[in-house]
């Protein structure tokens, strides 16, 4: 299972550290990234490129 | 030996049919936008693809050996004869180009340009005893401009099986419009590059070349396919161009050859690695540290070419995959094209060969992809650890930089499309 952890950054004021999405909130489809709809609202990403670029892979 | 025409879902993976075919359908459409209104059934359709280097780093220049493949990626073309002797062709994103067929020698302004590459080629098979005339063509491509994708070749060789379709009833052999390409590449267009390119294009599939005759290089197919070892090649794009290298690739190909010409010869295959360790000392004070360092890379590298061949025909994927870390790490340590030293503090390729090796965490294999300096990583990744994998790189680079690819069998090829 791919975990993704919050970077560490508060440059957008955003609690850091400790949010997460996983297999099914981000999914990889024939090389496409989807992000559920309801995780753009919660962290008020409406943009794909930021999204992954807030977050990294964690190992479980 | 003909031509391959091929249906889409022969060339194209189950999965990613439909969206070949809108692409397909999109170009038609673009076609007769730019072009006027036109019968499906006077159309014909064309693919030629990309590729990657396998290893054989900076060796095809002083006539080393090297291992290629095709790629998934492709540049596409829908075209119709006409009955002038002009070829018209407009590129996505380009402005058109026009070349007329009735002179076919080099034109000094259009060293660089699109119409040199399709008048050298016409050129070719004019010399070389073909047929050849007029067609409209509309092309769309998603092979990386200046990524190590060989763009250009994949536009030649498009030029020259479109030719043998049309006028030549789909006989010029695809290793012969490789040929016809590079020439027209060299003469015309004025980049003196080696016919690895052209012929991983045109050929298709896994392909080893020994350049040691450099005027009739040894060319074998090599039956593998990643594909069934568990593994997805995949290329990241660090947003960096290469264009700007070429001082730095003029560097590498001249150190090398000054090493050579201490021996009196030309290049370094016609010495060997003994030779150069045996002058160890002599070739410090002579040439420098650096111009050593990248001979002796010359010489691993071109044996590590040897030994991926065998292990990929002999399904030895361990083994591959232990060579290509080698191929990094000598490309790293002894080629030294992983930064430009005019500029330290921009260093795209090794932030991202460490963020690959990070995530494969000892599995799989990454390495510097073609010319380096800049550009593009290669990467064989698990397919367990795939997505992962293109999260972490992404996320450095952006969406959309790691391309998930495979080794595509066919080369250059006619397309049949269904009414």
């Amino acid at each position: 299972m791919l975990r993704i952890e919050r970077a560490r950054t508060r440059s957008d004021g955003i609690d850091d550290g400790q949010l997460t999405m996983d297999d099914e909130q981000l999914t990889m489809d024939n090389g496409q990234w989807t992000i559920v709809e309801s995780l753009r609202d919660v962290f008020r990403l409406n943009n794909l490129e930021l999204a992954i670029s807030l977050f990294t892979p964690i190992k479980v | 030996m003909q031509n391959p025409t091929l249906k889409p879902e022969d060339l194209y993976p189950a999965v990613e049919i439909e969206a070949k075919r809108a692409r397909f359908e999109q170009a038609i459409a673009d076609y007769r936008k730019h072009f006027g209104d036109s019968a499906m059934e006077n159309m014909r359709f064309f693919s030629v693809p990309g590729r990657t280097e396998i290893s054989g780093n900076h060796t095809d220049h002083n006539r080393g050996k090297v291992l290629a493949a095709s790629l998934s990626l492709d540049i596409i073309a829908v075209v119709e004869p006409i009955e002038i002797g002009k070829i018209v062709i407009k590129s996505e994103g380009f402005d058109e180009n026009h070349v007329m067929l009735d002179y076919l020698e080099p034109v000094p302004h259009e060293k660089g340009t699109s119409e040199a590459l399709i008048r050298g080629v016409a050129a070719g098979f004019v010399k070389s005893g073909y047929k050849v005339g007029g067609f409209k063509a509309y092309t769309t491509s998603d092979v990386l401009l200046g990524s190590g994708m060989s763009s250009s070749a994949a536009f030649e060789v498009m030029i020259g099986i479109i030719l043998s379709a049309l006028y030549n009833n789909g006989k010029v052999e695809t290793s012969r419009i490789a040929k016809i390409s590079q020439k027209a590449e060299n003469d015309f267009f004025g980049k003196p590059s080696g016919l690895l390119d052209q012929m991983a294009c045109a050929t298709g599939g896994f392909i080893a070349i020994d350049f040691i005759d450099e005027g009739s290089p040894i060319i074998n197919k090599v039956n593998a396919g990643i594909n069934d070892f568990g593994h997805d090649l995949c290329i990241i794009n660090t947003g960096s161009d290469h264009c700007g290298m070429t001082d730095e690739y003029a560097a590498i190909t001249a150190e090398m050859r000054d090493v050579a010409s201490f021996f009196g010869v030309d290049c370094l295959r016609k010495i060997s690695r003994k030779d150069i360790v045996l002058n160890t000392n002599v070739l410090r004070k002579t040439y420098g540290d650096r111009a050593l360092l990248r001979a002796l890379h010359f010489y691993e590298e071109n044996d590590r070419v040897d030994k991926l061949v065998h292990a990929l025909e002999s399904s030895d994927f361990e083994h591959f995959l232990t060579y290509i870390r080698q191929s990094g790490d000598s490309s790293f340590k002894y080629l030294q094209n992983i930064y430009s030293t005019g500029d330290v503090k921009c260093q795209p390729i090794a932030v991202a060969l460490n963020a690959a090796e990070d995530a494969l965490e000892g599995k799989g294999a990454c390495r510097v992809h073609g010319g380096g300096f800049a550009g593009t990583v290669q990467a064989f990744v698990p397919h367990t650890m795939l997505k992962e994998f293109k999260f972490a790189l992404e996320r450095i680079f952006g969406v959309g930089s790691c391309y998930v690819l495979s080794v595509r069998e066919h080369g250059a090829t006619e397309l049949t499309m269904d009414n």
